[in-house]
């Protein structure tokens, strides 16, 4: 993983595993990969690999079992809440910057779909 | 938390010039740090006083609790340890040298690290690459099982593939409690293991700072920082 | 910490390497001119074991050099100051590996001696049958014993002598290569090669002076104009006491002062 320098790696992290569970390659109930190997995997420290899943086990996105490992949640609402709170940190920054560019509201719903249409006909 | 390097006020002058003056630095159990500055500014000058090999500053270098040199030389393990050996003496030698000399060598782990680095044995030591020789400093290091090693300028004239093999090594073989010390010019390939950064700047140390503070504070690259501690404009407290 | 044997070990097995290609150098040299003698037609049964003694000689200075040079780069290189062990340790290891390898020259040559002397060991054994029979028979116990005891303290005096020329070569090189620390910067190689000139001066100038000094107080107590053996062994342990005090002193600058190259 190519890590932004500028953004605190432990938060980048916390994003990857929440990508990893929403698009289904942490499945519920999956066992996460130890510490160690994920930090050796992604590249970095082992202390910030273990702030970032400190933070997810308070977010309760992830579980310890003693003497067994971490595990993703199996809460399905949990995960469905992740997944809408990053999809609509999408939409937050697809919205502003396009009201920055002067975009109405109005404007913004037919660009969008406009596009959508567009790339179905590139598709097929 | 206790410290495990404890340097307080030293000063190292030689041949007239000071080199290091007033250098007070704690760094704790556990932490990788990054030792970063110029060329010249004292960054090796600093390791091989921490180590015991540069004499003569004033202060005092603690390490692991201990001031006294040889049990120091006990707790360190220093990437210069090739330095001053036969260049005609075969690696499979230099292992066995190891193993005599320093108790704490662990040749299962070096063997280990030499598969994942794929470090040829067979050869003598003038006849390897640089990016070779770098991996076999580094496999002998840190095989060694101490509570603080030095790093200096590890990653000079190796690939980035090999660049980063090194990098997982370290991850990969560091014990919990070790304090890692690495100097390098490649700042942004080791910027994301750092736990902290020490800034030697005007023979001291400029600054010390977490490395994710730098990032989320000051939303800046580690190397970013670094320059603009160096160009002067410091977007500092 | 480095156990002592193990240390010794490490810096030993160099130091052997070096007089294996000594050795075999020699060997070479030496069939080399037997093959030359022959050439010339001067070959005798005495001209082998002649050739292989003279030879001796070239040996021992060259594996003294070669020891001497291997012990000193070991005092200012990375890989041996690192490791974990006091610089006594060290130093005592270092001066003792090198006399090990003194040691294996020295048997390396009295086996070629015995091999060279084998032409003519038939007049060898004749010889010896003759001295022997001489002092079983002479009222002349003394003599044997007296040949010993003088035997043994010509080599105890010049092991004392070798070790105390390597701890001085040792403390001349120290102490030189500390001072190194206070050169200004500009013409570094001209200015050290002028200091190790003033340090080796210095060295005989202080030890002519202690030395005298030692001597006056020796003569003091102890009347040894009669007794030339024991002389012999009072002058070995003199030279040691000499060793003794220069290595204190080369241990104390390794501690504080000395640096490793890089």
């Amino acid at each position: 993983m190519k890590f932004d320098d500028k953004i605190p790696i432990y938060y980048q992290i916390k994003n990857y595993i929440y990508r990893q569970i929403i698009v289904g390659k942490l499945a519920p109930g999956d066992k996460l990969p130890a510490v160690r190997q994920l930090a050796v995997d992604l590249t970095v420290n082992v202390n910030t690999v273990q702030r970032a899943l400190g933070e997810l086990i308070s977010e309760k996105i992830i579980e310890p079992q003693r003497g067994k490992g971490n595990f993703v949640t199996e809460d399905r609402e949990t995960i469905e809440k992740l997944k809408k709170l990053l999809i609509t940190e999408q939409l937050q920054d697809l919205y502003e910057n396009l009201r920055k560019l002067n975009v109405s509201d109005e404007e913004i719903v037919d660009y969008l779909q406009d596009y959508i249409n567009k790339r179905k006909q590139v598709q097929s | 938390m206790t410290n495990t390097i404890e340097i307080k006020n030293l000063n190292y002058r030689r041949n007239y010039r000071s080199i290091l003056e007033d250098v007070n630095l704690n760094i704790e159990m556990g932490k990788i740090v990054g030792l970063l500055g110029e060329n010249g500014a004292g960054k090796t000058t600093l390791m091989r006083l921490i180590a015991g090999v540069a004499k003569g500053a004033s202060g005092s270098i603690t390490v692991a609790g201990t001031d006294g040199v040889p049990d120091k030389k006990s707790a360190i393990s220093f990437s210069e340890q090739l330095n001053g050996f036969n260049p005609s003496m075969r690696i499979d030698k230099i292992i066995r040298f190891y193993e005599d000399v320093y108790p704490d060598f662990s040749t299962k782990k070096y063997n280990e690290m030499a598969g994942f680095l794929q470090i040829d044995e067979g050869l003598r030591l003038s006849a390897l690459s640089k990016g070779m020789k770098e991996k076999l400093i580094i496999g002998l290091t840190l095989s060694r099982d101490t509570k603080v090693y030095l790093l200096d300028e590890p990653f000079g004239g190796i690939d980035s593939m090999s660049r980063k093999k090194i990098i997982q090594s370290i991850i990969k073989w560091k014990s919990d409690d070790a304090v890692i010390l690495v100097s390098d010019h490649y700042v942004s390939e080791i910027a994301s293991i750092l736990d902290e950064v020490v800034i030697i700047k005007d023979r001291t140390v400029y600054a010390q700072k977490s490395a994710e503070e730098i990032r989320s504070k000051y939303a800046e690259g580690i190397e970013h920082y670094y320059e603009s501690i160096y160009e002067g404009n410091d977007i500092d407290d | 910490m480095t156990s002592f044997y193990d240390l010794l070990k490490s810096l030993t097995r160099p130091k052997l390497r070096i007089m294996n290609r000594i050795v075999l150098i020699d060997v070479i040299a030496i069939v080399l001119t037997l093959i030359y003698q022959v050439y010339r037609g001067d070959l005798e049964t005495d001209t082998p074991l002649a050739i292989t003694l003279s030879y001796s000689v070239f040996v021992a200075i060259v594996a003294f050099v070669l020891m001497s040079r291997n012990s000193e780069h070991i005092f200012v290189s990375d890989a041996y100051r690192l490791i974990p062990a006091s610089d006594t340790k060290l130093y005592s290891v270092n001066l003792l590996s090198s006399f090990i390898g003194m040691v294996y020259a020295g048997i390396t040559q009295v086996v070629l001696w015995v091999i060279a002397a084998i032409p003519f060991w038939g007049d060898f054994g004749a010889q010896f049958k003759k001295m022997f029979h001489y002092t079983m028979n002479s009222d002349k116990q003394n003599f044997v014993r007296n040949m010993i005891l003088v035997t043994i303290g010509a080599i105890l005096l010049a092991i004392a002598m070798t070790l105390l020329l390597w701890a001085s070569i040792t403390l001349i090189h120290l102490t030189g290569d500390a001072l190194t620390a206070f050169l200004p910067d500009s013409r570094q190689k001209f200015f050290r090669f002028v200091l190790y000139v003033v340090v080796i001066v210095a060295f005989l100038y202080v030890f002519s002076i202690i030395e005298n000094r030692v001597d006056g107080v020796m003569n003091h107590f102890f009347n040894m104009n009669g007794d030339t053996i024991a002389s012999i062994y009072y002058a070995t342990i003199y030279l040691l006491g000499f060793t003794a005090l220069e290595s204190v002193g080369s241990v104390y600058l390794l501690k504080h002062w000395v640096e490793t190259d890089s």
